[in-house]
């Protein structure tokens, strides 16, 4: 059964439509970026998935089962998703046990307390994280935090919009670990957006390059790793992000 | 190398803390000729900082203090306001990172680079500075500055902001340009346009450049000269083919920590912070 099922999906903003027509299936415990440029619409398909883009018509479905426009405590406990900005997604005057908890309290989950600690835990925070705030926190460590909101429910579909493009390489570099090992520790399916090659040649198995609201080509982290690209303008975006890799790179082999 | 462009020595900068002055820049030295220097770090580092302080911007309570610091013989740190004023822009100038923010949004593109023009070369005619504009709109490779020129910044897209900001920038015909972060806010295909057009404008004016970044590679790509910087101090200064040679465990952590396009190692090297901070 796919994770993630798209047939003919057209999104817009009441306007004329940003994504049109896209048809996309992401195996279960697949890793599937969606890569392109800033108004490629990429982005618009996170938040139509999650619901925040209600003006849709097409088929969307999770997990086999269909989604409607209307907020569904159901879905959610199954497909949850991480923000970009770790400065701005979590709220400022929570603090992190509060945050944490708040998706157990809504789903009326017991043993909060003791899954918050294992949480804090699991994203390698810690557990004298817990009673603080988000302002007393470093930017991978928020993040962390956002990542650990999104998996309170345990859902088996994380979509991820750019988590790691406010951080710093370093930082990127743990949280990309951590994205990692999660996937495989509890068998995770992400739809990850995002504009960077590297990271997608890190952690993704497929990838769709996205352009003006279509999907222009889908290719296999195969394809990405040899630039073997047949529509231009994925060459185009292999060949601006610095190719097979950078200098600075390939100095180290 | 004839004398050097920019000479900085001991450059310290100090913000109040609650536990007196935190030194954020903790003693930076480098000097500079008519070449591409490239400074990389992390965020706090102190890499805008130092860019800043070169032009004097830190307003207080930030506090800078140096050793040296000369500018094509003359002596930045004494020089009277309105004297550093006439410098800047004209023999220094500075692009920064989001065009979104650095450029008036109330005053159209072609007025604002005219605008440059008029503080630093009050001879010229109105018609004069007109022409020049959209000359230097065509050279930072604007199709159709006649109607470019008569947009305002909300109007144009982010890439084409970046190249105003440049055009603007070089237009006073300047000795050096620092570009902090001139890339960052653009999308991946438009950094490659926006740093080629740099590189080429740098080369045709036989102009100095620092550039400010925390991407290793677009530095090594475009830098004669690297300098590397970390918790305030520069651990590392390297040519930027040279980078593999790096020995700061600092510089190979952070090589090591960018994914590659052809990524085959399961899990990225993380730095050890603890290794060379003393925190």
């Amino acid at each position: 059964m796919s994770a993630i099922a798209l047939v003919n999906l057209t999104i817009g903003y009441g306007g004329d439509p940003v994504v049109h027509d896209l048809t996309l299936d992401v195996a279960g415990g697949e890793s599937f970026a969606l890569v392109g440029e800033s108004g490629s619409g990429k982005s618009t398909v996170l938040k139509a998935i999650a619901g925040l883009a209600p003006d849709w018509h097409g088929t969307i479905e999770v997990l086999g089962t269909a989604r409607g426009r209307r907020p569904d405590r159901a879905f959610a406990q199954h497909c949850q998703m991480v923000f970009q900005d770790p400065y701005g997604s979590l709220h400022p005057r929570k603090t992190i046990d509060d945050t944490l908890s708040e998706p157990l309290a809504i789903h009326g989950l017991s043993n909060r307390a003791e899954r918050v600690v294992d949480m804090l835990r699991a994203v390698g925070l810690d557990q004298r994280f817990r009673f603080r705030f988000p302002h007393q926190l470093s930017g991978g460590q928020r993040q962390r935090v956002a990542i650990a909101r999104a998996l309170m429910l345990e859902p088996r579909v994380l979509l991820l919009d750019e988590p790691t493009s406010a951080l710093d390489v370093s930082v990127q570099a743990e949280i990309l670990n951590l994205l990692k090992r999660l996937r495989t520790e509890q068998k995770l399916t992400y739809l990850l957006v995002t504009h960077n090659l590297h990271v997608v040649a890190f952690l993704c198995d497929r990838l769709a390059v996205m352009r003006h609201g279509r999907m222009v080509e889908l290719a296999s982290v195969e394809t990405l790793k040899s630039g073997q690209f047949q529509h231009p303008y994925a060459r185009e975006l292999y060949a601006a992000s610095g190719g097979p890799s950078t200098e600075a790179a390939s100095a180290l082999r | 190398m004839s004398m050097p462009l920019l000479e900085v020595e001991d450059l310290r900068v100090a913000f109040p803390g609650r536990d007196g002055p935190v030194e954020v820049v903790r003693g930076a030295s480098f000097s500079l000729g008519r070449e591409r220097l490239g400074i990389v770090g992390e965020s706090g580092s102190g890499k805008s900082l130092t860019g800043r302080s070169i032009l004097r911007l830190l307003r207080p309570p930030g506090k800078v203090s140096v050793g040296r610091m000369q500018f094509d013989g003359q002596d930045l740190t004494t020089l009277s306001e309105r004297r550093m004023r006439a410098l800047r822009g004209a023999r220094i100038s500075m692009v920064m990172q989001d065009p979104k923010f650095s450029l008036n949004p109330v005053m159209t593109v072609g007025d604002q680079i005219a605008e440059a023009l008029t503080l630093h070369d009050r001879g010229s005619t109105r018609r004069q500075r007109r022409q020049h504009v959209i000359e230097m709109l065509d050279k930072v490779r604007i199709n159709d500055p006649d109607r470019v020129a008569a947009l305002y910044p909300h109007e144009v897209s982010g890439g084409m902001g970046q190249r105003v900001m440049i055009a603007m920038m070089l237009i006073p015909e300047p000795d050096l340009l620092i570009a902090d972060e001139p890339t960052s806010a653009l999308d991946v295909s438009v950094q490659a346009s926006v740093m080629d057009l740099i590189d080429t404008l740098i080369r045709e004016n036989g102009m100095g450049l620092i550039l400010i970044s925390h991407d290793l590679g677009l530095v090594s790509r475009y830098c004669d000269r690297i300098l590397v910087m970390n918790a305030g101090k520069v651990v590392e200064e390297c040519a930027a083919g040279a980078l593999d040679q790096a020995v700061h465990p600092y510089t190979r952590g952070l090589l090591a920590a960018v994914p590659q396009m052809n990524e085959t190692r399961p899990f990225l090297p993380v730095l050890d912070r603890t290794a060379w901070e003393g925190t």
